[in-house]
């Protein structure tokens, strides 16, 4: 029975990879080519829906959200203009996060009290992110090569953030100082594991606020949800239990990515025939992955997604190079 | 399974029950809701668009061909060379409503106006609680949502 179990498992591992690896290579083979109008037009939205359902299969049971992956694999692989894939990736981060976080709310393991003071930081340098980023593609001639450059670095950067920071399960916060319990940076839930009402208390929420201008203008500047970065500042600098960082991550994608969002939208950078296949396909990944997550996570899963968005990195790097003629 | 295993059973799955006493604040559900809401009225929005759009209902302002022909440009010179506008703020969405892409649009609005309803909300409650620090960066958090909101019409 747990062999059988196991297989599907795979089975669904590999169908996920699949989708993700067969449609990443299709847009190289397009991109490479000008003859992009060769093949059915109803094929591009079809294929960024089939592309966005496997990440969205997959990202789940590797612990991240969409964007962080989708981002970099389109504007590796796939032949639309950055201000694009930003818009849509900002689109599919908001839609995941909206959707799922809802639930973790009403179970008290999302806290708005803890995310609110974070996000009030987090959104101004979201917007001041997008802004740039948008002025950087359209300002300079080569602005799309700086910002895929900066993507490659940024993505080195996010998978040492992975590898390196410990993620402590319940953190010991032995001392609250006084902006925190002012804010009163608490909150508590029912863990099914434990049987038992888990109480947290948070500290050091003016150092969270610092980090989070770091955090939101990279989420608006690249279209990512952040929610790489989100989890490590709530766990680590505040203090807060994995699961209930996790949930308010969420939470604080919701916020974030949301001003970003409808700067894209009034630049322009949002076409609804590339965002709606890509969102919808995103959407119901993300249920069958956050499904399949709860039976199982193989350690694996981490390492092909590490995998792929090193080879997105280099992809983008290469590409940013390239397009500036110094290789 | 004999009558004392299938007890045993019962009180297993009774203490795993979550106890009454976590209350989550009423202005946490409130926000869940708004943002379930809005999210569930931007997702059918979308699936409209895409019937509008499939079944010739509605003609698009970009046709896929156009789209896939000039994808590579920045936003701004993809609007000027295809339809020869300056795209700045969310007017040119509403004046072509009348397009089954643009009805698209506005799925993007919701998703994007989400939080800042719920933390209207939030705000309420955290006033009529004299709840000073929720009140207070909810309103920033407002203030800062609807700069972004208005930013094109605000710094051109």
């Amino acid at each position: 029975m747990a062999s059988l179990a196991a297989k599907q498992l795979w089975v669904y591992i590999v169908i996920a990879i699949g989708l993700i690896l067969i449609f990443s290579m299709i847009g190289i083979t397009q991109a490479a080519t000008s003859h992009v109008v060769s093949i059915p037009l109803w094929y591009w939205p079809i294929s960024l829906f089939f592309l966005t359902l496997g990440i969205g299969m997959l990202a789940p049971m590797a612990g991240v959200g969409g964007g962080v992956m989708f981002v970099p694999i389109t504007s590796a692989f796939w032949p639309f203009h950055m201000d694009f894939v930003r818009g849509c990736g900002l689109c599919m981060a908001i839609t995941n996060a909206l959707t799922s976080s809802p639930k973790f709310l009403r179970t008290g393991l999302g806290n708005i009290r803890v995310a609110l003071p974070l996000v009030t930081v987090g959104t101004g340098s979201a917007i001041a992110g997008a802004c740039l980023g948008l002025y950087i593609t359209q300002a300079f001639p080569c602005g799309k090569y700086y910002i895929k450059i900066a993507l490659g670095a940024i993505l080195f950067f996010i998978l040492a953030i992975m590898v390196l920071s410990k993620r402590v399960e319940f953190p010991e916060v032995k001392y609250v100082d006084k902006f925190s319990r002012w804010l009163r940076l608490s909150g508590r839930w029912y863990e099914p594991s434990l049987g038992r009402v888990v109480e947290y208390h948070c500290t050091r929420a003016g150092l969270g606020m610092l980090a989070f201008v770091g955090v939101g203008f990279l989420a608006g500047m690249f279209g990512l949800g952040a929610g790489w970065a989100n989890v490590p500042v709530l766990n680590l600098i505040l203090g807060m239990p994995i699961k209930a960082a996790t949930s308010t991550s969420l939470c604080i994608i919701t916020m974030t990515d949301a001003a970003p969002a409808a700067i894209y939208l009034a630049k322009g950078a949002i076409l609804p025939l590339l965002m709606i296949p890509a969102v919808l396909g995103m959407y119901i990944g993300s249920r069958i992955g956050a499904w399949s997550a709860v039976i199982a996570r193989p350690k694996v899963i981490k390492y092909i997604f590490f995998a792929i968005l090193v080879f997105a990195a280099i992809m983008d790097i290469y590409k940013g190079l390239h397009g500036l003629h110094m290789i | 399974m004999s009558s004392i295993e299938v007890k045993i059973e019962e009180k297993k799955i009774e203490e795993k029950k979550p106890p009454e006493a976590i209350e989550v604040p009423k202005e946490y559900r409130v926000y869940a809701r708004v943002i379930e809401i809005m999210t569930g009225i931007a997702v059918a929005i979308m699936v409209l668009s895409l019937i509008l759009y499939g079944s010739h209902a509605l003609p698009p302002y970009v046709t896929l061909a156009e789209i896939v022909k000039y994808w590579k440009l920045a936003s701004t010179k993809f609007w000027m060379i295809l339809k020869g506008i300056r795209i700045h703020g969310y007017d040119w969405i509403f004046a072509h409503l009348a397009h089954a892409d643009m009805v698209g649009m506005i799925s993007v609005l919701f998703l994007a106006t989400a939080c800042f309803v719920g933390n209207v909300g939030l705000a309420i409650y955290a006033a009529m609680r004299r709840d000073v620090p929720l009140l207070m960066f909810a309103v920033i958090e407002c203030i800062i949502l609807l700069i972004g909101y208005l930013k094109p019409y605000i710094i051109l």
